[in-house]
């Protein structure tokens, strides 16, 4: 089939509704006319003057063949041109930013990259700041994120695999992973998920989580998600495969296992031993940021026989007076606390501080000293509240957990405390992403992997792939014999 | 769904330590006095030789459980019977377990406790690990051991000063058949090793290392008899009126004022470590109601065994007493039927069939 | 079947279960603090008065500033769970044993007999067998009111003061369960400490109270005396047998029993009349920094023998009376000199046969000789008992002692 310039140009016109920002250039080639069609504001004037405009018109040598093999060969000096042969796969491109060269007659149409890429610079992203270690963070760009990725693996191992999800939005989706450490089978069930999915836009990373984890109704986080390339291509060399999207600077990352959120980029960039000190407390901030609430709750309605007398005086001269059952008081103190966060999360950076002093001094004290609450339940919530932000990308789900425990707590006491916590255990101990046990490599206890859980051993001592981590096996080791 | 053998190890562990850190060594000291611990030493290193049995018919069997094992060596009729007795074993150490654990919550923690606010808990508890299987079981296990044995540890020897040695002496004072009689009497409190006999064809071998078992094992012995250690030492002569052997201790250890937190912690962690234990015998219940009325489904028996539970907790509080019980003749001779009379058989039948089978080969290859 | 199944789906179930739990465990969502609803009771003093169970029970109460405030309820009844209804309706709350650290019992109860009164509070009132166990002398009233004054003027707490004692002067830990032992061995023998109240300043007394404010029907009738009160812990003990009364043991005695303890330290002993080339005519005063006992029993031609083997650390602390002033210039191990050295065995030595004659003539084996034997030598033991009794079985003991005194660098 031969393309009339014209006519395809108005066809193309047509399909897009003669929008606006559609805009199409006409030039005399020899004897030819040249349509080039492009979407202003997504491509890049200057590229499109330089790589297509200022060529086709400068040149004068007269063609000897075929006028699109000679344009691709001899005349656009842009880096990537495409041939399509339909006009429907011209306009799909032409909406990724590419211009769509219609030569009269041809049989081809030429898609040329002149994208112009909006995104904000290379940042350090705000969940993972680093003390020392590199800074750079993922932006809303998949080519950018995909280059940032690149910078770092100079291997032909590396493979990125993209395709478009999004009836609507036609989103850029990349499946990135190391060929040699992957697991086939994972990487063949994502693309499989991925390709499944019927949606009409994919606006972040975060959209795809529901169709690829196991069990999607879970309160808790069944893939990983990283917001730095250096904490990728870590998880990649381990075996785990990443997901990019377009328009996130958020990548996925499967299999996903517990110890991760315990896990810090500047863990592996500080002393051995304070990381194993670092990521136990870690460990026991989360334990009290869930628990204990409900333990205060708990001892104060049931249990206060546990209490040593001194510190009962204590409590029981603080809380001497307080209106409400211990459980309210606490409870109130909770949601206070979850306001306040979700209030000054969305407040513009300049309210934060006031919103801060507001919140913590201003209620703090004042519900103090009207007697509503007592100073002890103000600080464990306090507390509590503070040691949730030591893995910020549970928080969510703790502060949860913690609501339930406080309810538990006042209903049941500590022996429900400990019934919700086995079943918290045992909850997740029961469920799997993409062939890793949750709890691994705790539970089950994999020996080889207690270099990196919650103690971390010399780096060069760190010979074997995780075995909690899917991948191939018969690439265990990390490196040959003689380097080791 | 296959437990790794690190697994097994830590699921002998637990079943191991189930039930000899609360009313036992009390209940011993009436009958045996000074030299109880003898008892619980000797009755456990059996229960281990018994273990090392139960796993290597497991490893050298190819049946994909144990009924499919009894019947390839016993025939089709003896299996049932044997899975049938071996119910009414795993429902009174069931029972005991939870009973247990209700008396030592409520002593422990409250001053009063409904019996189906305790119960009930645990019912959803212990119902979602059956439901989950054999390796959610494990996995927490896993977890809930190394706490429980650090507590124990702890609690032993922040007490361990105080214990006086002459307690223990003179050794066999009154000869040795008083020590028979209360080993005898207290067999409900042994038999651990029973519950591996539901494990045929659920361990991966793959992995094996051969001395975790016998580590396990040995620090599970290790650790009840230090925990009777102290006990004895401690207590004396008042031992039979200490009900709850862990939670007396950490008590006495104490000082002067009521049990100090860290203490509290490890007496918590014991009820978690129960819960589990209770879930493993309780899937051990579970898989003998299948084999005996070949049920292929697992709801209906784990909502029998929760029913059974919630009922024993209810019969329990009506008039009951659960010692009554498990002081009974009937109790000690299952458990000797069902811990050491059954392995043993089973390991004869297999011997004799593994001779059949080779004289049936050889036999054959002469022919040909 | 499948429909049963999907009747009986785990999901169903365990909301179901969570609901049926949720409405029986709702009213803990509104349930007060337990320390509110229940009395604290830190101290509690019984005694018997006119066929009466008198009870005093010492409460926390919240106070300002982090300090405890403590009120004193008294009640009495025919039975002990009348004599705690009287007290819990004084107080208008239950009482929670829980934080009892220190049960007092009057000198008409341990005569009358300790052990119902113990299995009572134990076994059903749920108060820590790990609780110190004291005899008091005198009013229970003026008692457990001094006893809180004490906690209130002085910061000091009874059972701060017996924990001191249990390094210092006291043979053994007072707790219950030690009482329960001893009475439940052979011997049934039991110890605690012995207080006192006193109207009359003593050495070593500390005044608590002046008529303060009291609670309670009793405590309030007398609450306008203003008579001052001495309360006395000297390290006396009082000794009970098959859980009655039956002795006490005074202070300088205990000293004497501590020899045979190994934990227990001895405090100063006071040598008299030392004549060498250091001393003229002195008195010293000498330190035990440590001591170490092995206890040892043994049967030679069937007679018992128990030994006693001392190693004691010494300092001499201080020397009374004019001395040379060369002497300051000495160094610390030039104090100890043999003279010296002989005396301080000397006197340990007679204060051990002391101590031995008192448990004799009492009949009381305060020097735990029946276990060692009993235990360490059980069959010859028994056969020796065959011609003695309880009673009088250290008669025919012979003891020794070994003793080796050496100095504190």
């Amino acid at each position: 089939m031969k393309f009339n310039a014209v006519e395809t140009q108005k066809n193309i016109e047509t399909k897009l509704h003669n929008s606006s920002d559609v805009k199409s250039r006409t030039v005399q080639f020899f004897e030819k006319t040249i349509v080039l069609m492009y979407i202003a504001d997504i491509t890049d004037n200057v590229l499109f003057n330089q790589t297509i405009i200022a060529p086709i018109i400068s040149y004068n040598v007269e063609p000897q063949g075929d006028i699109v093999s000679e344009l691709e060969s001899k005349v656009l000096t842009n880096h990537e041109v495409v041939e399509y042969s339909s006009e429907q796969e011209a306009l799909d491109d032409m909406l990724s930013g590419k211009t769509i060269v219609i030569v009269d007659g041809a049989e081809k149409i030429l898609g040329i990259d002149v994208e112009k890429i909006t995104t904000r610079p290379v940042m350090e992203p705000p969940t993972s700041v680093v003390v020392k270690g590199p800074r750079e963070g993922f932006t809303e760009s998949i080519k950018y994120n995909l280059a940032l990725i690149r910078k770092r693996v100079r291997t032909d191992d590396l493979v990125v695999n993209i395709m478009d999800i999004g009836e609507l939005t036609k989103t850029q989706v990349g499946i990135v992973y190391f060929d040699s450490v992957a697991d086939k089978a994972i990487v063949k069930d994502i693309e499989k998920k991925l390709k499944k999915i019927q949606i009409d836009g994919v606006l972040d990373a975060h959209y795809l989580i529901s169709y690829l984890q196991r069990n999607p109704k879970s309160m808790f986080k069944q893939i990983g998600d990283v917001e730095k390339p250096d904490i990728l291509v870590g998880k990649m060399l381990e075996g785990r495969i990443g997901i990019l999207v377009d328009g996130s600077p958020i990548v996925l990352t499967v299999p996903f296992v517990l110890i991760e959120d315990l896990q810090n980029s500047d863990d592996y960039y500080s002393q051995p031993i304070r990381v194993g000190f670092i990521r136990v407390l870690r460990l026991l901030g989360v334990i009290l940021a869930v628990v204990l609430p409900g333990v205060y709750v708990a001892l104060e309605i049931y249990h206060y026989k546990i209490l040593p007398t001194e510190f009962l005086v204590t409590i029981r001269n603080t809380t001497q007076g307080i209106p409400f059952s211990p459980f309210v008081e606490v409870f109130f103190l909770v949601v206070l606390f979850e306001i306040l966060y979700e209030a000054n999360l969305r407040m513009p950076q300049y309210f934060g501080m006031a919103m801060s002093i507001v919140g913590a001094l201003i209620l703090g004290e004042t519900t103090v000293n009207a007697g509503l609450v007592s100073p002890p339940a103000v600080m464990i919530v306090a507390l509590s509240g503070i040691t949730f932000y030591i893995i910020p990308s549970q928080a969510a789900q703790f502060s949860l957990l913690r609501l339930a425990a406080v309810v538990i707590g006042a209903c049941l006491g500590l022996y429900g405390m400990l019934i919700f916590c086995v079943f918290i255990l045992s909850y997740l101990s029961s469920f799997d992403s993409y062939k890793s046990a949750y709890l691994a490599p705790t539970a089950p206890y994999i020996e080889s992997d207690q270099q990196d859980n919650f103690k971390r051993d010399l780096i060069k001592n760190m010979k074997k792939r995780p075995r909690s981590i899917a991948n191939n096996r018969h690439n265990d080791d990390r490196r040959s014999e003689d380097e080791n | 769904m296959k437990i790794n053998y690190r697994q097994l190890s830590i699921l002998v562990f637990m079943s191991f330590i189930a039930l000899k850190c609360l009313a036992l060594p009390g209940l011993l000291y009436s009958e045996s006095g000074n030299m109880s611990w003898l008892v619980t030493l000797v009755l456990m290193f059996v229960d281990f030789i018994f273990a090392l049995l139960i796993i290597d018919l497991m490893k050298k069997s190819n049946a994909k459980n144990i009924l499919e094992f009894m019947q390839q060596c016993l025939g089709p009729v003896l299996p049932r019977i044997f899975m049938a007795v071996l119910v009414v074993k795993y429902a009174l150490v069931v029972a005991n377990i939870s009973k247990g654990l209700e008396f030592f919550v409520v002593e422990n923690f409250y001053s009063s406790l409904n019996w189906i606010v305790f119960v009930l808990p645990l019912i959803i508890l212990v119902g979602f690990m059956l439901y989950k299987g054999i390796r959610n079981i494990a996995r927490v296990s896993e977890m809930v051991c190394w706490a429980v044995l650090l507590g124990c540890v702890y609690i032993a020897v922040k007490s361990i000063m105080s214990v006086d040695v002459l307690n223990f002496l003179p050794f066999f004072k009154d000869g040795v058949a008083p020590l028979f009689k209360s080993g005898y009497q207290h067999m409900s409190w042994f038999g651990s090793s029973t519950f591996l006999l539901m494990l045929f064809g659920k361990v991966d071998f793959s992995n094996e290392k051969k001395m975790k078992l016998v580590q396990y094992s040995f620090l599970a012995i290790a650790l009840v008899m230090l925990i009777h250690f102290v006990f004895y030492g401690l207590f004396d002569i008042t031992s039979p009126t200490h009900s709850f052997c862990i939670s007396d201790i950490s008590q006495y250890s104490s000082g002067q004022s009521s049990i100090d937190e860290l203490s509290w912690l490890v007496v918590s962690l014991w009820v978690t470590a129960q819960a589990v234990q209770l879930a493993l015998f309780s899937y051990a219940m579970i898989q003998a109601i299948k084999f005996t009325f070949n049920i292929k489904t697992n709801v209906f028996p784990i909502l029998f065994v929760l029913i059974y539970i919630f009922a024993w907790s209810f019969i329990g509080e009506m008039t009951v007493r659960l010692e009554q019980v498990f002081l009974t003749q009937f109790s000690s001779i299952l458990t000797i039927f069902t811990a050491y009379v059954i392995p043993i058989i089973l390991y004869i039948g297999y011997a004799v069939e593994r001779r059949k089978n080779k004289k049936i080969r050889g036999g054959e290859k002469c022919k040909s | 079947m499948q429909k049963l199944k999907s009747i009986f789906s785990p999901r169903k179930i365990i909301i179901i279960l969570l609901i049926i739990v949720g409405i029986m465990t709702v009213p803990g969502l509104n349930a007060p603090a337990m320390s509110e609803t229940e009395a604290i009771v830190t101290l509690l003093c019984m005694d018997k008065q006119e066929d009466k169970i008198v009870m005093s029970a010492t409460v926390l109460s919240p106070g300002p500033d982090n300090v405890a405030n403590y009120q004193v309820f008294t009640g009495s009844g025919d039975t002990l769970s009348n004599a705690v209804e009287a007290v819990s309706l004084s107080i208008g709350k239950e009482m929670g044993f829980a934080q009892c650290e220190v049960m007092a019992l009057g000198e008409n109860l341990c005569t009358e007999g300790v052990m119902q009164t113990l299995d009572f509070m134990t076994r059903t009132k749920k108060v820590g067998r790990n609780a110190y166990l004291v005899s008091f002398a005198g009013d229970i009233n003026d008692f457990s009111e001094s006893m809180s004054n004490l906690n209130k003027e002085k910061s000091l707490s009874l059972e701060k003061i017996l924990s001191f004692d249990k390094r210092y002067v006291l043979t053994k830990n007072c707790n219950i369960e030690n009482f329960y032992i001893g009475y439940f061995n052979d011997l049934s023998l039991g110890i605690m400490p012995r207080l006192e109240i006193k109207n009359s300043e003593s050495d070593n007394a500390i005044e608590v109270a002046s008529g303060g404010q009291t609670s309670g029907d009793q405590a309030e009738a007398e609450s306008g005396q203003k008579e001052k009160k001495y309360f006395l812990n000297d390290g006396s003990l009082a000794v009970f047998k098959k859980g009655k009364h039956v002795l006490d043991v005074d202070s300088e005695m205990v000293k004497k029993m501590n020899f045979f303890v190994n934990n227990s330290q001895q405090g100063a002993l006071t040598i008299e009349n030392v004549n060498d080339d250091l001393y003229e005519n002195a008195n010293v005063i000498v330190d035990i920094v440590r001591k170490k006992n092995e206890i040892g029993v043994r049967f030679e031609n069937d007679t018992p023998i128990f030994r006693n083997r001392m190693e004691v650390v010494v300092f001499v602390e201080q020397v009374l009376g004019d001395q040379p002033k060369e002497n300051l210039l000495k160094r610390n191990n030039d104090f100890l000199t043999p003279t010296l050295l002989e005396h301080i065995k000397e006197k340990i030595q007679s204060d051990m046969q002391d101590c031995i004659d008192f448990c004799k003539t009492n009949s009381v084996d305060l020097i735990d000789a029946y276990k060692h034997f009993s235990k360490l030598t059980s069959k010859k033991f028994d056969e020796y008992l065959k011609t003695h009794t309880k009673e009088n079985f250290l008669d025919d003991i012979t003891f020794e002692f070994d003793l080796h005194v050496s100095n504190e660098y």
